[in-house]
């Protein structure tokens, strides 16, 4: 007996998980900038706008998750689409959850638009550049199938460190210029975590982007530069 | 831990001129299951039966390298081909009970053998029913033909007469191929089980079952061995573009 | 209705009409030989020799000629003829003189009985010096069905599945092993069945034997290979037309034609009987 599988039906339905993949990263982007403008803006409406639309993300990786599921029972599949339906179901974990992101930086966004903001947000707004660049460069490269561009991805995380080490330390000076504004630094400070996160969940992404197609399990880390042993390092590896 | 049972060395196999195995070159583990897989006509059939020498039967066929099973190559001169055949049993596509009794089919072996002693013949009638796990189902009757047992049945009453001889490797071609799922997943369960005590080549078209029951895995493609791997590695992310076509479905 | 439905009906009435036409032919045969020859059916007409002219009497000297005759022809022609059908079968390899010797068979059964009469007579009664006897005659009638058996369990064991024979390599039998215990055991029903037909058309032969061992009458059953024998056929023949009182032999005629379709219809349902109950016991 032949290998029965119908491999046109399988890609139909593959194309559609990598359809549901792309659209719920879209989402969880647009829920994180959305959020930094509401932040930096002070903008409570659009704040709350982001906050409702969490549902709609959490219900789409569900249904992804489920899809990924009935797929695996319906073809068993083996090789490449094996790796393709594991690795979407992770990456619907990771884009949710930077969706979840998204949602916690809001919160604090409708807390802060009826303060005054201790100083100008100028390097949240660029890790968010940074962050959206990379969730892009991941999904594009998950899209066409381009472990290079996938590859990219990483060296990118260690602008998101640098950033959020900036920021850390212009906020820790504030703090101790005023000790008032600790709630509000603290607040912000979460949020530029919130954002390097969110980097470590689209290296994730990328990191499954090139084991579906190489077969093959790389560690962002040899992408990036070599660094000191830092505090980071630690969470960071338990975050992989 | 692993150790070696079967080794093939440069194994040419020839019908006529045509060149249907070209230098097949791995090594079997002891008490495991090496699946061997690949589409129609690729070779592992045949490579399966040059194992225990049943290409022999194969007027034009033609065997070059060798094959060491425990050290010794089974092609060299003055091989006793009838020990091979003992020490290595077979399983095939079809279930192939002869038409005898259950009991008279799986002493055939032994007697062949030699063994006559009436208790020593019923000892092991039962120890290789039970290891194929059938003895339940036929103990009350050992001596009704074993071609009026169910598929499932006369295939495990087949792999209880080839480890009737005490073979160290037993050979199966695609022997699940005629049976429905159930029968299906018993033979499976019971190949797990087997490779307690014997050493396990099953050619299969089912990637699932090779991904199932196999500890290693053997792709066959146009005569050639593409890749050989543990199963795993095998069916999550193959090092060769032809098996991840494979077992994808993209052709086969 | 269209041309095509038309075609379809006509065939199937005339299979039917064929074939009803062909049991009534068996019917109406067996029917004329019952209604002639049932009166002088007895217990005493099968175990009393002919008498007086063979005007009385039964038919015991040719019934047990017939059964001599017939035993001591398939002693002959059983082991060659399987042995043979064996050999095509399993040994003999694509070659020129297998060809020729399946050629030969095949015409072998061809040849009209009469001829092998004649052969009979000229190699075993004259040229070995048998004489017109009991052996002579049985082994015109193993000649005669040599064809028939060697075809027949050829047939047989090229239909012993392949999976057998590979199943028993497979556990170290040898090439004669495999035969014995394998191939021919799963043979056998066929080559039985091949065989009882063969014993059917053995026993309802009168030309073989006419010149080489068939007497028109003897006075007792024969006691060695050597002795003339009669037979069930050939009395038919005798009473038929070569009687000196043909009319008043006429009922005995009948009578010895219902036990000879008895006898063989009867061998040849005892072999159907054997064959299914070897059928089911090997479940092939």
């Amino acid at each position: 007996m032949e290998p029965v599988i119908t491999r046109k039906q399988l890609e139909a339905d593959l194309t559609e998980l990598k359809r549901m993949v792309l659209r719920l990263g879209k989402m969880a982007e647009e829920s994180i900038s959305k959020a930094i403008w509401a932040l930096k803006n002070q903008d409570a409406e659009l704040a709350r706008m982001v906050l409702a639309k969490d549902d709609d993300i959490d219900d789409l990786a569900e249904a992804l998750d489920n899809a990924c599921m009935h797929f695996a029972a319906r073809f068993q599949p083996l090789g490449e689409d094996l790796r393709a339906v594991t690795s979407i179901m992770h990456m619907a974990v990771d884009l949710e959850r930077i969706g979840d992101y998204g949602g916690n930086i809001a919160k604090v966004a409708v807390e802060l638009a009826d303060k005054e903001l201790i100083k100008p947000l100028i390097d949240i707004p660029r890790m968010l550049d940074v962050l959206s660049a990379m969730m892009s460069k991941a999904l594009v490269a998950f899209d066409t199938n381009n472990a290079e561009m996938a590859k990219e991805v990483f060296a990118m995380d260690d602008l998101m460190d640098d950033l959020e080490k900036q920021i850390m330390r212009e906020l820790l000076l504030l703090m101790m210029e005023r000790p008032q504004r600790i709630e509000q630094a603290t607040q912000l400070l979460n949020v530029a975590r919130t954002l390097e996160r969110g980097g470590d969940h689209v290296t994730n992404v990328a990191e499954r982007v090139i084991y579906i197609l190489t077969g093959k399990t790389v560690k962002a880390s040899a992408f990036r530069r070599p660094r000191p042993a830092t505090p980071y390092a630690h969470k960071e590896h338990e975050e992989r | 831990m692993e150790k070696i049972l079967v080794s093939s060395r440069g194994v040419n196999l020839f019908y006529d001129s045509a060149r249907v195995l070209k230098d097949i070159t791995f090594d079997i583990m002891e008490k495991q299951v090496t699946a061997l897989i690949g589409p129609s006509g690729c070779g592992k059939s045949s490579f399966l039966r040059c194992i225990n020498r049943m290409n022999d039967f194969i007027p034009s066929a033609r065997v070059e390298g060798e094959i060491l099973v425990g050290g010794s190559d089974i092609y060299a001169g003055g091989v006793d081909v009838i020990a091979l055949r003992r020490n290595v049993g077979m399983v095939f596509q079809k279930p192939n009970p002869f038409p005898m009794s259950i009991y008279d089919n799986v002493a055939y072996g032994p007697r062949l053998h030699g063994i006559k002693q009436k208790d020593r013949l019923d000892d092991i009638v039962k120890q290789s029913l039970v290891g194929a796990a059938l003895w339940d189902e036929v103990k009350d009757k050992l001596k009704t033909p074993g071609t009026g047992l169910s598929g499932g049945q006369q295939q495990r009453l087949c792999i209880a007469r080839a480890i009737a001889t005490e073979p160290e490797i037993l050979l199966m071609d695609e022997p699940t191929s005629a049976l429905d799922p159930m029968a299906t997943a018993r033979i499976e369960e019971l190949v797990r089980e087997l490779k307690k005590r014997y050493t396990v080549v099953i050619v299969t078209h089912n990637m699932q079952q090779a991904a199932r029951i196999s500890d290693r895995t053997a792709f066959f493609l146009m005569g050639d061995l593409v890749e050989y791997d543990a199963t795993p590695k095998m069916f999550t992310s193959p090092e060769d573009k032809r098996t991840e076509d494979y077992i994808t479905g993209r052709f086969g | 209705m269209d041309g095509r439905r038309f075609a379809d009906l006509m065939m199937t009435i005339f299979s039917w009409v064929a074939a009803l036409l062909l049991t009534g032919m068996v019917v109406a045969i067996i029917g004329f030989v019952v209604v002639r020859g049932y009166s002088v059916l007895s217990l005493d007409f099968l175990i009393e020799p002919p008498r007086d002219s063979m005007t009385r009497g039964g038919i015991m000297t040719p019934l047990v000629g017939t059964l001599q005759l017939v035993g001591t022809a398939m002693f002959f022609a059983i082991p060659v003829g399987v042995a043979t059908g064996l050999y095509f079968a399993e040994y003999a390899g694509d070659d020129m003189f297998t060809s020729i010797l399946r050629l030969a068979i095949r015409s072998l059964a061809g040849v009209p009985s009469v001829v092998f009469g004649l052969f009979g007579l000229s190699l075993f009664v004259i040229l070995l010096g048998f004489g017109p006897s009991l052996l002579a005659a049985a082994l015109t009638l193993a000649c005669l069905t040599l064809p028939l058996m060697v075809t027949a369990s050829e047939q047989a064991f090229l239909a012993v599945p392949k999976d057998y024979r590979d199943a028993s390599y497979a556990l170290g039998a040898s090439k004669w092993q495999t035969i014995r215990k394998v191939v021919l055991p799963a043979a056998a029903p066929t080559v039985i069945t091949g065989i009882i037909l063969s014993v059917g058309r053995v026993a309802g032969e009168t030309a073989p034997i006419m010149f080489t061992g068939a007497a028109f009458f003897a006075p007792h059953i024969a006691r060695s290979l050597f002795s003339e024998v009669m037979a069930l056929p050939y009395h038919i023949y005798v009473l038929a037309t070569a009687g000196t009182f043909i009319e008043e032999t006429r009922p005995i005629q009948y009578g010895t034609v219902l036990v000879l379709l008895l006898l063989v219809l009867g061998i040849c349902s005892g072999g159907i009987y054997m064959r299914s109950r070897l059928r089911r016991l090997m479940r092939r």
